[in-house]
């Protein structure tokens, strides 16, 4: 069985559609909606119409770069949630109704599980059990794959995410959203000890971020009525040892976890695990455990639908199938 | 759930009409101009859940493939966000999938088109109304054919919204907003049809026209009529 799948994602601010067949993907387009930036996050009825906008373009240009066509395809995969209603609604009822149009299956995918599962379009995928710090816009897990279709959350945060840890950091500097890529170029040039952020104490493998960002609002605040002009004279200072914060603490969890469920190979996953210093720090932690790390590249860790492919392509040889009652949802649980 | 059952007698391109502006979700399969079936189902915020199986019903009811079809009309709204967006997503996969054109019907279109011949018999004018927020309709006015003669609007319906149009003659209102209007309505010439709900059946004579002239909706770039431009605020509030 080689199956090629379509595959949609639409949960929040991309339209993306991906082809793979047999689990390898043959094209993964991306629409991201610029249109938010200006109102410092996400605003729901804007993304649900330019999903409507994009949406077949993008499946267009997902089937052509893949060099197959609409009867190549033997079943066609969405997000279902978690996500914004407007937004996955339009993923969904397209999905459905192009998967009954084709007169094939339609395979349902849980957008947190195909983050984890973007591990798996690499040449040496994890091996099972393995551990995952999935971390982006909305949520912070880590999570132990048991297998490809048998995941459980072990730890996560218990307010923000570390995506935004970094947004909402970008907002009270003036950074353009999302904010996660500006601050990661700017600490670049920084020093990680400008600023000593506490680190929050909440206990096993549960994360907090709320604290970070409103000690970076005091702190500026302070410093701000010393020295007007301290945010843009300090910038790649303040960024660099607030990202330090930020990957030390995820990184510590993350090896108490490894040491507690003793597993040898370690993943990352999610739109952060785009950051350049994770990245490096996440290898660096690896190397000390003595255990195998894994990287989704750079085009499978914000949304996009080749994870979701991958995903499906699982689904599809376990046989999981949806029917065409299928409807989003927002939140998990 | 009914259909009506009726088998294609004619050769006749089948049309599918999809229309979810209002609560219901309403499917409808046409031979040109005739019905053949239609599905409805009144519920609040079962589009998503239901359309597409309707349509699978439908097609099973009628003995008909997807293939069968040469079109699919969709409503465009005005109407409810969610419902429009659910409908016009749904009628983009199956012209893709089927690779069938696209036929846009406006919701106020369809609800006078359905009450043309009592519209023509009685020499009124139809005023279609579609529930918006609070005391706020989509409608516009339409001649006794089924031409619409004034822009499409949202209007706040108040005491004397309608008075110099009775003023002129009969006027037949229809669709589920007209409910709203039966207290301010009290007129010899008003005639509410509030009854009338918004369904694809009412879709048949519009996408038989335009299926016939080839007015086809771009599939690549149709969106609902929203009717209002979505205006979000930018926070000017400063963090510090
Ligand atoms: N290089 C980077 N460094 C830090 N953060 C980044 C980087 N690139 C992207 N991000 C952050 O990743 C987040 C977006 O990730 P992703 O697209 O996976 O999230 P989401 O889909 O919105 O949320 P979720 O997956 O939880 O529903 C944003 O918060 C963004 O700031
Ligand atoms: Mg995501």
């Amino acid at each position: 069985m080689k199956p090629v799948i379509l595959a949609i994602e639409s949960s929040c601010d991309e339209t993306s559609a991906a082809v793979l067949e047999n689990g390898k993907v043959l094209s993964n387009i991306v629409s991201s909606q610029l249109a938010h930036a200006k109102y410092g996050g996400v605003v729901p009825e804007i993304a649900s119409r330019l999903h409507q906008q994009d949406i077949i373009a993008v499946v267009h240009e997902a089937l052509e770069k893949s060099g197959k066509t609409r009867t190549d395809l033997d079943a066609i995969a969405f997000t279902r949630g978690p996500g914004l209603l407007g937004s996955l609604l339009v993923g969904t009822c397209f999905a459905k109704s192009y998967a009954f149009g084709l007169g094939i299956p339609l395979i349902e995918v849980n957008h947190m599980q195909a983050h984890v599962l973007a591990n798996f379009l690499s040449d040496s995928p994890p091996a099972f059990p393995f551990l995952c710090l999935t971390v982006s816009g909305g949520h912070t897990q880590i999570v132990l794959v048991r297998n490809y279709l048998d995941m459980e959350v072990i730890g996560q945060t218990l307010d923000d995410a570390a995506g935004e840890a970094y947004d909402k950091a970008g907002k009270i500097m003036g950074l353009p959203y999302p904010a996660g890529p500006v601050i990661d170029k700017l600490a670049k040039e920084g020093n990680i000890d400008f600023h000593d952020f506490p680190i929050p104490s909440i206990p096993g493998l549960n994360f907090s971020f709320s604290g970070l960002k409103t000690n970076l609002l005091y702190f500026l605040r302070d410093n701000l009525a010393l020295n007007p002009d301290f945010i843009q004279q300090n910038i790649n200072d303040i960024c660099a040892s607030y990202q330090h914060r930020i990957v030390s603490y995820l990184l510590a969890k993350l090896k108490k976890a490894a040491r507690e469920y003793k597993v040898k190979d370690l993943a990352i996953a999610g739109g952060v695990s785009a950051n350049s210093e994770l990245r490096r720090q996440f290898g660096e932690t690896c190397e000390k455990l003595q255990v195998r790390p894994h990287i989704p590249a750079f085009q499978f860790c914000t949304d996009n639908a080749g994870m979701i492919g991958i995903a499906a392509h699982f689904k599809y040889l376990a046989g999981e199938f949806a029917d065409l009652e299928a409807v989003p949802f927002t939140r998990e649980g | 759930m009914t259909a009506k059952k009726k088998t294609p007698e004619t050769r006749q391109p089948l049309i599918l009409a999809l229309e979810t502006a209002t609560s219901v979700s309403s499917v409808a399969i046409f031979a040109g101009p005739e019905l053949l079936g239609n599905l409805e189902f009144f519920g609040q915020n079962r589009h998503a859940r239901l359309l597409t199986p309707m349509v699978n019903t439908l097609l099973h009811d009628l003995e008909l493939q997807p293939a069968d079809l040469s079109a699919v009309a969709v409503s465009k709204g005005p109407g409810s966000y969610t419902g429009l967006r659910v409908g016009v997503s749904t009628a983009k996969g199956l012209c893709m999938a089927l690779d069938i054109p696209l036929i846009s019907v406006g919701s106020l279109d369809a609800l006078a088109s359905e009450v043309v011949p009592l519209a023509t018999e009685l020499g009124a004018q139809i005023v279609p109304m579609i529930d918006a927020r609070r005391m706020e309709v989509y409608t516009a006015t339409f001649d006794a054919q089924g031409q619409r003669l004034t822009e499409v609007e949202a209007v706040v319906v108040e005491e004397n919204s309608f008075a110099d149009l009775l003023e002129s003659g009969k006027v037949i209102f229809t669709g589920n907003g007209a409910a709203k209007c039966r207290e301010i309505l009290q007129h010899p010439n008003a005639i509410i049809l509030d009854h009338n709900l918004s369904t694809a059946r009412g879709m048949g004579r519009n996408a038989w026209t335009k299926f016939q002239t080839s007015e086809f909706a771009d599939l690549l770039t149709f969106e609902p009529f929203y009717l209002k431009e979505f205006v979000a605020i930018v926070s000017k509030n400063k963090l510090i």
